[in-house]
């Protein structure tokens, strides 16, 4: 699973990393930082619940690798 | 309430007082009040999620100078992506209560130069820099639910809600603590009410203060949110006192009232549902995921978008001039975006919600509010584990731009002291 970012509309609400702690890195104001990164296999149940927390829906997840 | 409101609409319309443009369907036309309403001022929550099932998903109103409603969530989350058609400055549509006075430096501005403000403000107030406050919020919550607590009741609104928010923010801006109350009465009329000319004076007020205060930060800088912003630059230049003013009343008006309510809103729920108390207090390290649930049941904020220019969006034609109102106070209890959404679940996966707003203009302080509320709720349950409301008169609410309680009477049983 690999994680895919539109930078241009995350805003900054930092619920990605609130739902998956082990997932999601933020820079330091707060936006999402983790465009491109592979998903440990442990971590995909929190992968998903940040995706579907995200106000924007800015993260898309691809299934798979 | 319903059937009253849906025969008001057809004397409402045939008054003629209300004018409805002609490229407006007729059936699209709503009676819809979001300042006086009978759906914001009891119940608005239950209300105006039963309300907005009847509706087309965005209709007109001619309610408070005639604007479209957005009435659901995902319409909103693409409505907010596209400033170049809805815009965030009130000049576009000529009518707004603070045009000409000032700039509410970056809630009116569009990209791109709201991504410049906006950067500079976001660092300010990032979940890195917020938890630097936390010691300070904690033991402010903890002296403040100390001094209700032996009481075994309190009028939740002007003795805890108004102080709290108040004085955390009076801090940040290093204003003396004796000014708190004149605060409250500014930001009330500034952002409650729907007479322009009362809103202008407030504002002015609070503008004038801000220079005062800037003044004497400039004489002598300390570690506030006033004297920082004084040395941020924008392109290399320092930001000018127009620029200053009109940030520094933003963080005001945005800081002050909307945690109040809130806050407010949360303690209500928790206090007519005590077994979500009692799960809360169970497990109190589950609080921020939680307190995420309680957020998006409890939204408050209901904000304008100026239209730029002549737009279909969503089938639906509008002109540019025109105003549409986000009402991010019910997309959190959007039945499309969550089944059954009024319910309270602490174990839902996620809370997906747009209390804090959506798109560039995200709540600027809204992990400050986070944090507030966090603090709060676990001193607040700590030292009074149960609470109820008081009984009486049924509560009623303030519409408007930010909805609110208008008092919030609680009692709670206070263990007797066993005198030796």
């Amino acid at each position: 699973m690999k994680i895919l970012v539109d930078r241009s509309i995350c805003s900054g609400h930092a619920m990605c990393a609130l739902k998956g702690p082990n997932v999601y890195k933020l820079d330091e104001d707060g936006f999402n930082i983790s465009d491109g990164q592979t998903v440990p296999p442990a971590f995909e149940e929190e992968a998903r619940r940040g995706s579907a927390v995200c106000p924007e829906q800015a993260i898309r997840l691809t299934e798979g690798d | 309430m319903a059937a009253a409101m849906e025969k008001a609409i057809p004397s409402l319309l045939s008054e003629g007082t209300l004018p409805i443009p002609g490229h407006v369907p007729p059936g699209l036309v709503f009676d819809f009040d979001f300042f006086a309403g009978p759906e914001f001022t009891y119940q608005p929550h239950q209300s105006l999620t039963t309300e907005l099932r009847q509706r087309p998903d965005i209709f007109y109103t001619p309610r408070n100078g005639g604007h479209w409603v957005i009435g659901r969530m995902e319409d909103a989350g693409e409505l907010v992506q596209d400033p170049a058609t809805f815009s965030s400055n009130p000049a576009v549509s000529g009518g707004a209560v603070t045009v000409s006075l000032f700039k509410r430096i970056p809630i009116d501005q569009d990209p791109p130069e709201h991504a410049e403000y906006r950067k500079l403000l976001n660092s300010m107030l990032s979940p890195a820099a917020v938890r630097l406050l936390e010691t300070k919020v904690e033991a402010f919550a903890r002296d403040l639910v100390a001094s209700v607590a032996a009481k075994g009741e309190c009028e939740f609104m002007s003795e805890i809600a108004k102080r709290y928010s108040t004085g955390i923010f009076i801090e940040l801006l290093g204003i003396p603590l004796e000014l708190r109350e004149t605060f409250v009465e500014w930001v009330d009329l500034a952002v409650r009410t729907a007479d322009p000319a009362v809103s202008r004076q407030a504002y002015a007020k609070i503008a004038s203060l801000m220079d005062e205060t800037l003044e004497m930060r400039r004489a002598q800088p300390g570690d506030d949110l006033l004297s920082k912003l004084l040395t941020k630059t924008i392109g290399g230049c320092p930001l000018d006192q127009e620029e200053l003013r009109g940030i520094g009343i933003v963080l005001f008006v945005g800081g002050l009232d909307t945690v109040v309510s809130l806050l407010a809103f949360i303690i209500q729920f928790l206090a007519e549902h005590p077994d979500h108390v009692r799960q809360l207090r169970a497990a109190p390290e589950d609080l921020p995921n939680a307190l995420e649930e309680l957020i998006r049941r409890n939204g408050i904020n209901n904000l304008y978008r100026h239209i730029q220019r002549d737009t279909c969006f969503k089938g639906v034609n509008m002109k540019a001039g025109e105003r549409v109102l986000l009402l991010y106070s019910v997309y959190g209890i959007d039945d499309r975006n969550v089944a059954d959404p009024l319910t309270v679940d602490f174990s839902r996966p996620v809370s997906r919600h747009m209390t804090f707003g959506a798109g560039p203009h995200r709540c600027l302080g809204s992990h400050l509010a986070r944090l507030e509320l966090r603090m709060f709720l676990q001193e607040w349950l700590a030292a009074i584990p149960e609470f109820q409301l008081r009984p009486g008169p049924k509560l009623t609410h303030h519409g408007g731009k930010v909805m609110q309680l208008v008092s919030l009477p609680l009692i709670w049983p206070v263990a007797t002291r066993v005198s030796q």
